[in-house]
């Protein structure tokens, strides 16, 4: 199976492939053309083809669609919509991160286009932004007064397992 | 004080004294209800959309009193889902920001605090926040 046939049929999942960020855009198609959304002022209709994804994944996309639709100055302050390379850093961190067991984050966007995840537990906060201002995403964990800031991917995938289990749901885990 | 993009970090306008209130809208997107207690998001004191310029906007409350104007005033028509925050001059200045006057054509009152507002420094701002003006929650 080809790295773009992998992305499509398990858009979720990482998959090995060259090339850098095309891939990413590729996956986002998958899920887009997999996912159907119907948004208007008073309704959301999504319907699935026959595949059951993960429970994050559809509010999550249906939030990403309608920060990508905020309209210009949405902020009062010149604010722009969220544009495609940051909407791809969530869809990607989230995609290597994220388990129906975890909290889901609140997805929040920033001036400039960008995007910042918020999960906020006791005494512990935990963002991801991806913005123009920083030279990449970058995960920032904050204990109290103290920030860790781990850039890109492989930042985060050297303490995966402490992350999720800082950020799983204390409601609903099967026993 | 004039703008100075591209050649070089303003000025610290002194005129501006440190318990100036500076005031900022919110938008709905940068605020969240929790327990009942409205809380700022980091997001709400981002630069300009172009991160060259390194400027966010604010009135002034100096001036603002001076024009006998209150807070109120500077939120959008019919965004009562907005609200507005207050930072003083002197809080924004123990995070390397320098306060500018620049005053508009639609708002005498405009203010910049310029400087570098990485995200932990945002984070650290929200606490320095207090609320002058509540959104109104119409549906949450």
């Amino acid at each position: 199976m080809t790295a773009f046939a992998s992305a499509v049929s398990q858009p979720m999942h990482r998959v090995s492939y060259r090339g850098g960020d095309s891939l990413v855009s590729r996956a986002w198609s998958g899920v887009t053309r997999m996912i159907r959304l119907e948004i208007t002022d008073d309704q959301i209709i999504v319907e699935n083809d026959a595949f059951t994804l993960p429970t994050w994944v559809v509010p999550t996309v249906v939030r990403l669609f309608e920060l990508q639709r905020l309209r210009e100055d949405w902020d009062s302050y010149g604010g722009v919509p969220l544009q495609d390379r940051h909407r791809d850093a969530v869809v990607r961190f989230l995609s290597s991160v994220m388990t129906d067991d975890l909290v889901r984050p609140d997805i929040v966007p920033l001036a400039d286009g960008g995007v910042q995840l918020e999960w906020r537990r006791d005494g512990l906060d935990v963002d991801f932004v991806s913005d123009e201002e920083l030279s990449e995403p970058t995960l920032f964990v904050t204990h109290g007064d103290d920030t860790e800031e781990f850039e890109g991917l492989n930042g985060v995938s050297y303490f995966l397992h402490e992350l999720r289990d800082s950020l799983r749901s204390t409601e609903g885990i099967p026993a | 004080m004039t703008e100075t993009d591209g050649d070089g970090p303003p000025e610290d306008d002194l005129s501006v004294e440190p318990d100036c209130d500076l005031y900022r809208r919110v938008p709905p997107d940068h605020w969240r209800l929790v327990g009942g207690e409205f809380e700022i998001r980091e997001g709400a004191f981002k630069n300009f959309p172009q991160p060259e310029r390194k400027r966010m906007s604010v009135v002034l409350g100096d001036t603002l009193d001076q024009l006998e104007r209150d807070p109120n005033s500077i939120l959008p028509p019919g965004r009562e889902d907005y609200g507005v925050v207050a930072l003083k001059a002197a809080a924004v200045r123990a995070e390397c920001q320098r306060v500018m006057r620049s005053r508009t054509d639609e708002e005498p009152a405009h203010g910049d605090v310029y400087g570098d507002k990485p995200p932990s420094r945002r984070k650290r701002l929200v606490p320095l926040a207090t609320w002058v003006v509540y959104p109104t929650v119409t549906s949450q």
